[in-house]
């Protein structure tokens, strides 16, 4: 009982001791700290994922709260953040939620391989050694380099051999697009509505589409005569849709004979 | 005998023998070719014909207003059927002229030019007109190689008959059955250079091509003062900084040439097609390679039109066995597998390797023990396992510290490691990934 109760006493003495002396050093050695810097660091995620071209968040809340970097640079915190930010620096914010979209359907049944590839388990190694690993040289080589860039976990390769993207979890951060060798993933707002053609095939022989291809574009501009709108147009071999035009009927992706056109509605991809 | 080298290197198995006693054998016209717009280092090409021309042998269908680039020409008669992208030895599916034989062999060669005669602008001018680039593999512009800078003299020309790369065996025989030609082209680079003195150096295990060379060249060397010399043999001695430094004991500085150091190297087969772009006016359209490796039933040392496809002389020309398992253009060491046997040879084809399974078997990637075999097979000195390690966490800066751009992907240090870990891909994709990086900074003005 004695031994308790003197170990009880010599730990609060203790712990007040030492207490006070940690009041008495934080208030004598305090950093000051600029109090706009900590506000817009609490707007940030803090997910650290540096798509906004600095180190962390704390860094980047330093440049913001310094003015030297935009207000809407944070891709994860979205238009909220960017707003947010905006609003507390009286700047304006013309940050939008982004969504990462892969524009290749060269899944391993529909866009064979050109041969075995056997080297480092990396799509930009198996570009620089191949040229592409799929018959079709602008296809998604499907090794995940994407998944290994992501800081959220949203991009998982799956049987197809193909990423797919996890729409709860993508920030929009746009690491992937970055790291992407073949540039088969774009960012797409997350506003956006309507047609997007899924295809990067920019061969102008239609034939060796089709057999590298089963989802290829083969370039008969089917889709440029049946848009009741003419929102589609041909650049450089490939259909582009003009958003403003499009109403999102789905005549292209009904008439498409290779069905690279798929609808957007409201963060998701309809088939 | 003390033969000169260079520090580093390795000794793979030689595999020469299957056609080092072959006498190089003339392809019979193909019925069809495929011949690349851009086959060399530089500017993409442009076609000059148009499908259902008709184009004759030596006709030049391809070229750029730019430098460097080398022109390509038809290298049988025939109609142009079409013009559209194909597979490419280097795998990218690069625009390519097909041509239908039609049976005739007219030709469109260009007038002989005695370049001891004309100017140097005109010897410069024919090269590019033949389209001739250096054929050991690299594929660079050879009017641009021999036309270095004003400010960097180069005194000495070296051919190089090393070929240090396992199976290929096509230099030796063509030193050993035109020896005169080999020596009259080393002649001619060699006057247009301007070099003060001109080798030829050979790999000791291809001595025999020695006495020949050494015959022809008071009659052949136009004044030029020329020796042949055997290098140890020694993979890669044939590397342009291994041979410079083996012969002259001259460094090519990092991230230098070889013109930094007053020399420059030239492929005997390269040699070659400068005699004949002079002599005859024959651009550069027909290239001779050797066919090997446990998965050919039929090696051999071939002399076939620029553009023809591989596939296509199987098995009239070439029999393969069953069990082929991987086609490598090029030699073992640094050449490209091709997926498609619908691959056609090109201006830097040296040889076409047919693998079976044993001989193109992958090993799994180990842990690196840090024995340091890697470094001691590096000929540029560099230390590629710590190389690998900077890549490995994506310590780009670490790694251009250590010299990664100087490492010119000879393999030597992936064929050591007995952890069998990937060095040169590694490097490939360093180099890459530290190229994007210096471009992003150029971009955002760091």
């Amino acid at each position: 009982m004695k031994i308790i109760l003197e170990t009880t006493i010599l730990s609060a003495v203790l712990g007040l001791l030492i207490g006070i002396a940690l009041g008495f050093f934080r208030e004598r050695f305090a950093v000051p700290s600029d109090p706009m810097v900590d506000q817009v660091r609490a707007i940030l995620p803090g997910a650290n994922c540096g798509a906004c071209g600095y180190a962390g968040c704390d860094a980047y809340a330093l440049a913001v709260a310094h003015r030297t970097a935009p207000p809407d640079r944070c891709t994860t915190g979205g238009k909220k953040a960017g707003d947010q930010i905006a609003a507390l620096l009286g700047l304006t914010s013309s940050a939008v939620d982004q969504l990462a979209v892969l524009v290749c359907q060269g899944s391993r049944e529909k866009a064979p391989l050109k041969g075995d590839y056997v080297g480092i388990d990396s799509c930009r190694e198996a570009k620089i050694v191949t040229g592409g690993t799929k018959l079709c040289q602008w296809a998604c080589l499907g090794l995940g380099d994407c998944t290994r860039v992501c800081p959220f976990d949203a991009i998982h390769v799956e049987d197809d051999g193909l990423p797919h993207v996890d729409n709860g979890k993508c920030t929009g951060c746009g690491k992937c697009v970055e790291e992407c060798p073949q540039n088969v993933l774009v960012l797409v707002p997350r506003a956006k509505m309507g047609a997007i053609p899924l295809c990067l095939n920019r061969n102008p022989v239609k034939s060796k589409v089709i057999s590298t291809c089963k989802t290829g574009c083969i370039k008969c501009e089917i889709c440029v005569k049946a848009c009741p709108e003419g929102a589609i147009r041909m650049e450089r071999g490939l259909p582009v849709v003009d958003e403003k035009l499009c109403t999102s009927c789905g005549i292209c992706v009904q008439k498409c004979p290779t069905h690279v056109f798929k609808l957007i509605e409201k963060d998701i991809i309809i088939a | 005998m003390n033969l000169k080298t260079f520090r580093g290197g390795i000794h793979p198995p030689e595999r020469k023998e299957a056609t080092c006693d072959l006498p190089i054998e003339h392809v019979p016209t193909p019925a069809s070719v495929v011949i690349h717009l851009t086959q060399a280092v530089g500017a993409q090409n442009q076609p000059l014909v148009k499908i259902g021309d008709r184009v004759l042998k030596g006709q030049k269908i391809g070229d750029v207003d730019a430098c460097p680039a080398a022109a390509v020409h038809a290298s049988i008669t025939g109609i142009v059927k079409k013009i559209e992208p194909a597979p490419q030895s280097n795998l990218r599916d690069g625009m390519a002229i097909f041509i239908e034989a039609d049976g005739t062999d007219e030709t469109a060669y260009m007038p002989p030019l005695d370049p001891f005669a004309c100017s140097r602008e005109e010897a410069i001018k024919r090269l590019r007109d033949a389209g001739i680039v250096g054929m050991g593999g690299a594929s660079f512009p050879t009017d641009v190689k021999l036309a270095p800078p004003a400010d960097k003299p180069v005194d000495t020309i070296i051919a190089n008959g090393a070929e240090c790369e396992p199976y290929l065996t096509i230099d030796y025989r063509t030193m050993l059955e035109t020896p005169a030609v080999v020596v009259e082209g080393l002649a001619m680079a060699a006057h247009i250079l301007g070099a003060d003195k001109a080798i030829i150096a050979i790999e000791s295990n291809k001595a025999d091509a020695l006495p020949g060379i050494q015959r022809e060249i008071p009659a052949h060397a136009h004044g030029v003062p020329m020796e042949a010399v055997l290098v140890a043999t020694k993979y890669p001695q044939g590397g342009e900084k291994m041979l410079i430094k083996a012969i002259t004991n001259r460094e090519v500085p990092s991230h230098g040439l070889p013109f930094d150091v007053g020399v420059i190297v030239q492929n005997v087969g390269t040699l070659v097609a400068i005699s004949e772009a002079f002599i005859q006016g024959k651009p550069l359209i027909e290239r001779g390679f050797t066919v090997s490796g446990e998965a050919c039933r039929t090696p051999k040392n071939l002399y076939a039109p620029i553009g023809t496809v591989i596939g296509s002389l199987i098995p009239d020309v070439i029999q393969v066995s069953d069990d082929l398992r991987k086609v490598i253009f090029g030699g073992p060491m640094m050449g490209v597998a091709v997926p498609t046997l619908q691959t056609p040879i090109a201006k830097g084809t040296s040889g076409v390797l047919f693998f079976n399974t044993a001989e193109a078997t992958q090993y799994e990637e180990r842990q690196c023990i840090r024995c340091g075999r890697c470094a001691d097979a590096c000929p540029v000195r560099l230390m590629p396992m710590l190389m690998n390690a900077a890549i490995a966490i994506k310590d780009l800066d670490r790694a251009d510290a250590l010299g990664l751009i100087d490492c010119f992907e000879c393999g030597a240090c992936s064929y050591s490691c007995p952890a069998r870990i990937p060095l040169t891909q590694r490097f490939r994709l360093g180099k890459d990934l530290l190229r994007n990086q210096r471009a992003k900074e150029a971009r955002h003005g760091k």
